[in-house]
């Protein structure tokens, strides 16, 4: 049951290449039906992990539960008929499976304290909340290039929907910190474990947030910059809080 | 705001900061601390209980801050790791002080020891997970060293201080070559742990500065498969760091935690089919001698490169009683890993498994 | 303006805020990577208090410690700044309040919640990792008796079990004690109170709290078999302020989010 978990991701992560072909061919049709049967493996994948390690949670598991999240965004986006945020989402959606499929972190064995339903909880959330923030900027990126080749200034409408998806990112941070502060009251005592450096990436990542949230106070801020503090935003998430959950490069099972 | 009443208020901060800071001589030795003071030196072992040493004739402070207060030196000990019962034997005080051990007089090699058990001096008190406590009881220790917390109530019930000697994380190499700077307070050796710690330091220096220009670097894995199970050393553990200071490339360096570190299969074997030399746990007294044994006792392992065209090699028993010799050890693996560099192994505490 | 108005504006600005937001995110980055580097100064947090941990490992390392300082004051101007600036703008809300609706107004104050919330959660974390009774490797088996740290109290392990899984696909997880339960007595002058503390599941008697950190047998099969709990206890009156914290954050957090991401505009601040 092990190697399903990996050969549905990495089967997903397959369909994810002639999706960009479709894509770039202009065969929409093609495209979607592609898509959402990678979206749908992968949601396999995850929800066999899941029931794999019950009622422990699966360590280093949550790039693959960020790929998840962020290719339901991508489906949201498209139901809410906005092509073109469904596209760059779509594409960082291809990127960040890719990353994950190429260096899987899940090398431990779970330990018994994960027994718990607020560690699930810290898990998901977290997890939703970083796939938020990535999105965030994988749009504002989109708009900050769009806007250099068109020449166009960045429309207000593209800021809301990023703002919007920052502020559901920062919430689901919020309360996925506090179910791990939770975890981390009930089962050692103390709200705060100091044995990996994901939790200061994700405060720093919380701080991050919380002073883009904060900036239209502080005066006129231009689109661009705020474009720009987005997109840097998803770049720290990726640094500070996606990367120390991965792994060496290893090229799955089936590839070797 | 005006600059200098920024200026003026933080360096008040810092002030109410640093005033709270008595600076002493404080020392951490991976998750293990020392600190001197004026009349005593506190340690910390590996979970983090604290002690008072306070030299014998002295009184201790009214306010210990929690810790347990032992009079130093320690005249009775009873230790179950033998990598402390090396630091005796180095320290040349085992005959004196060294009353109780958990292993057999056949499962060591140490002369001295044997011979001291035969006396009737150093008394087995039992397996470390059979303790006979009536007989731990009757050989009077001043303190016990174990990595064994599970025995810190029944101990405390004799009146018997308990110090762990292992710790959640695995040593990194300077906190192993510090280690001995740990135990010595309880004897009043510091000097000689001194000596030590220099002495592994050199050689230390002596090896990276001898495997700087190497080219060609064997990989390398340190662990064991146990019915299914895969324990490793971690990245961080010394054995690690020691394989990539000697011209060594460390398969398992995405790996950190613990020592004796569960992994899972897979992860294993990727390692297993890049290496070209591996250390076990096992030494000869479990039987495997040769890698077909090896292979026979566990066929998960047949087909690992070590295995199939590389080199395994099993610590003997006088590897893990001679830490207090641990630049004989850094050699013997660095001249495992670069022959050429270093000359050809002696294998004093390495077997090479044909 | 007067010297104190000037400094209370000052301290309390927007701008200010934002520089010290962006401040606290770059020293979090910095100890990320600092801890990355050296994990093993930072873990004996988990047991020491704050002050201890900066006057032994943070100044034997001023390396990789150096933000950790910084930090503090940061966070301290950020609390100040926080505390000013939220409660002016508090005041000022409350002062129209004849002119909006419930709604509407508990809308405006959401983010001042958030920000009341988060000087509590500040202060807790200060009140936890700087006072309080802070227990670890609390080891004991069935019948034996231990006094309860900071008090006359005696507390024994009565009873203990353990929760094997009967796991159908994941062999690893095949006979692993996933679960530990146990019953706690405490014995307080002539009263006995019974309380049961689990894996996660902490019990409270009288302001302490009796955490299961770690048990023994691990496994149904397990050698040897000699059944221990270590507990940590703690007394610590940074916890309530801390829990009140989350509980005052997610409710400001519900209260802006709601209104926002269903596109209600009634807030004039933003």
């Amino acid at each position: 049951m092990k190697g399903l978990i990996h050969n549905l991701f990495l089967l997903g992560c397959v369909l994810y290449m002639p999706t960009i072909v479709a894509a770039l061919a202009g065969w929409k049709t093609v495209r979607n039906v592609f898509y959402l049967t990678a979206a749908a493996l992968v949601f396999l994948s995850a929800v066999v992990r899941i029931y794999y390690n019950w009622p422990l949670l699966c360590l280093f598991q949550e790039p693959y539960l960020i790929s998840l999240f962020v290719a339901i965004i991508t489906l949201y986006l498209y139901a809410r008929k906005d092509e073109r945020s469904g596209v760059a989402v779509g594409i960082l959606s291809v990127a960040i499976s890719i990353f994950t499929l190429l260096f899987p972190g899940d090398i431990y064995t779970s330990f018994v304290k994960t027994n718990s339903l607020f560690a699930h909880l810290f898990s998901v959330l977290s997890s939703l909340a970083r796939a938020a923030y990535m999105c965030s900027a994988a749009l504002s990126l989109w708009m900050l290039i769009a806007g250099t080749f068109s020449g166009n200034e960045i429309k207000g409408s593209g800021q809301v929907l990023i703002k919007n998806m920052i502020i559901a990112g920062f919430a689901l941070h919020s309360v996925g910190m506090f179910f791990g502060a939770l975890w981390s009251y009930a089962g050692w005592g103390i709200p705060v474990q100091w044995e990996s450096h994901l939790f200061l990436g994700m405060a720093g990542v919380w701080f991050f947030y919380s002073f883009y949230l904060h900036l239209h106070l502080a005066g006129r801020v231009k689109r661009e910059s705020l474009s720009l503090a987005a997109s840097s935003g998803g770049i720290l998430v990726f640094i500070f809080t996606f990367l120390p959950d991965t792994g060496k490069l290893r090229l799955p099972e089936l590839m070797r | 705001m005006p600059k200098k009443q920024v200026i003026l208020f933080i360096a008040v901060i810092y002030a109410i900061l640093f005033s709270a800071c008595d600076m002493g001589n404080f020392e951490s030795i991976g998750s293990f601390t020392v600190k001197k003071q004026k009349s005593c030196t506190v340690v910390s072992d590996g979970i983090g209980r604290k002690f008072m040493l306070v030299p014998r004739g002295e009184k201790a402070p009214e306010n210990t801050g929690g810790a347990t207060v032992i009079y130093t030196p320690v005249k009775r000990v009873i230790a179950f790791s033998t990598c402390d019962v090396s630091f005796l034997v180095g320290f040349g005080i085992l005959q004196e002080v060294l009353v109780g051990v958990t292993r057999e007089k056949k499962d060591w090699t140490n002369e001295s020891i044997r011979k001291a058990m035969d006396e009737g001096k150093i008394v087995f008190i039992g397996d470390s997970t059979l303790i006979n406590y009536e007989l731990l009881k009757s050989v009077k220790p001043d303190i016990v060293f174990t990595w064994n917390a599970a025995i810190i109530p029944l101990l405390e019930d004799l009146n018997i201080p308990a110090v762990i000697t292992n710790a959640q994380t695995a040593m990194g190499l300077e906190a192993q070559i510090k280690y001995v700077k740990f135990v010595a307070p309880f004897f009043h050796k510091e000097r000689e742990a001194g000596v030590f710690s220099n002495k592994f330091l050199k050689t230390v220096e002596y090896i990276k500065s001898k495997t700087s220009d190497v080219q060609q670097r064997p990989s390398v894995i340190w662990g064991d498969v146990y019915n299914k199970r895969v324990l490793v050393e971690p990245n961080n553990a010394w054995v690690a760091q020691l394989v990539k200071l000697s011209g060594g490339k460390y398969e398992l360096d995405d790996v950190e935690g613990a020592s004796c570190l569960e992994i899972t299969i897979e992860r294993f074997f990727l390692a297993g089919r890049k290496a070209d030399i591996m250390f076990t746990y096992r030494s000869p007294k479990t039987g495997i001698n040769t890698k077909r044994q090896l292979a026979i006792d566990n066929p998960l392992m047949a087909s690992i490169r070590p295995m199939t065209s590389g080199q395994i090699y099993s610590p003997k028993e006088i590897y893990y009683e001679s830490y207090h010799r641990l630049d004989e050890i850094m050699l013997e693996i660095a001249s495992i890993l670069q022959p050429e560099v270093f000359g050809v192994p002696h294998y004093e505490f390495f077997q090479k498994l044909q | 303006m007067s010297m104190i108005s000037k400094m209370l504006h000052a301290l309390g600005s927007i701008r200010f805020a934002v520089y010290l937001l962006l401040c606290t995110a770059v020293l979090l980055f910095t100890g990320s990577v600092c801890q990355n580097i050296e994990p093993g100064i930072f873990v004996p947090l988990n047991s020491l208090m704050l002050f201890d941990w900066l006057r032994t490992f943070g100044l034997e390392n001023p390396s990789r410690t150096w933000w950790f300082f910084l930090l503090i004051t940061v966070l301290l101007l950020l609390g100040i700044n926080t505390f000013i600036c939220t409660a002016l703008r508090t005041a000022k809300i409350i002062g129209l309040r004849n002119h909006k609706s419930i709604m509407a107004m508990l809308f405006t104050l959401s983010p001042h919640i958030m920000h009341f919330a988060f000087l509590i959660l500040m202060t807790g974390y200060f009140v936890l990792y700087t006072c309080g009774i802070n227990s670890y490797n609390n080891i004991m088996k069935p019948g034996i008796q231990r006094h309860v740290p900071g008090s006359d109290i005696r507390m024994e392990l009565r009873e203990a079990s353990f929760y094997p899984v009967d796991h159908s696909v994941n062999e690893s997880l095949n006979d692993l004690h996933v679960d530990a339960k146990c019953t706690v007595v405490f014995f307080d002058d002539d009263k006995s109170d019974m309380r049961t503390a689990g894996l996660n599941r902490p019990c409270f008697y009288k302001g302490y709290s009796i955490h299961v950190a770690d048990f023994n047998p691990k496994k149904a099969k397990s050698m040897p078999k000699d059944v221990w709990i270590n507990f940590t206890i703690r007394k610590n009156a940074g916890i309530p302020l801390f829990i009140a914290g989350i509980i005052i954050f997610t409710v400001g957090v519900l209260l802006y989010v709601t209104p926002v991401l269903s596109k209600r505009k009634t807030n004039p601040d933003h």
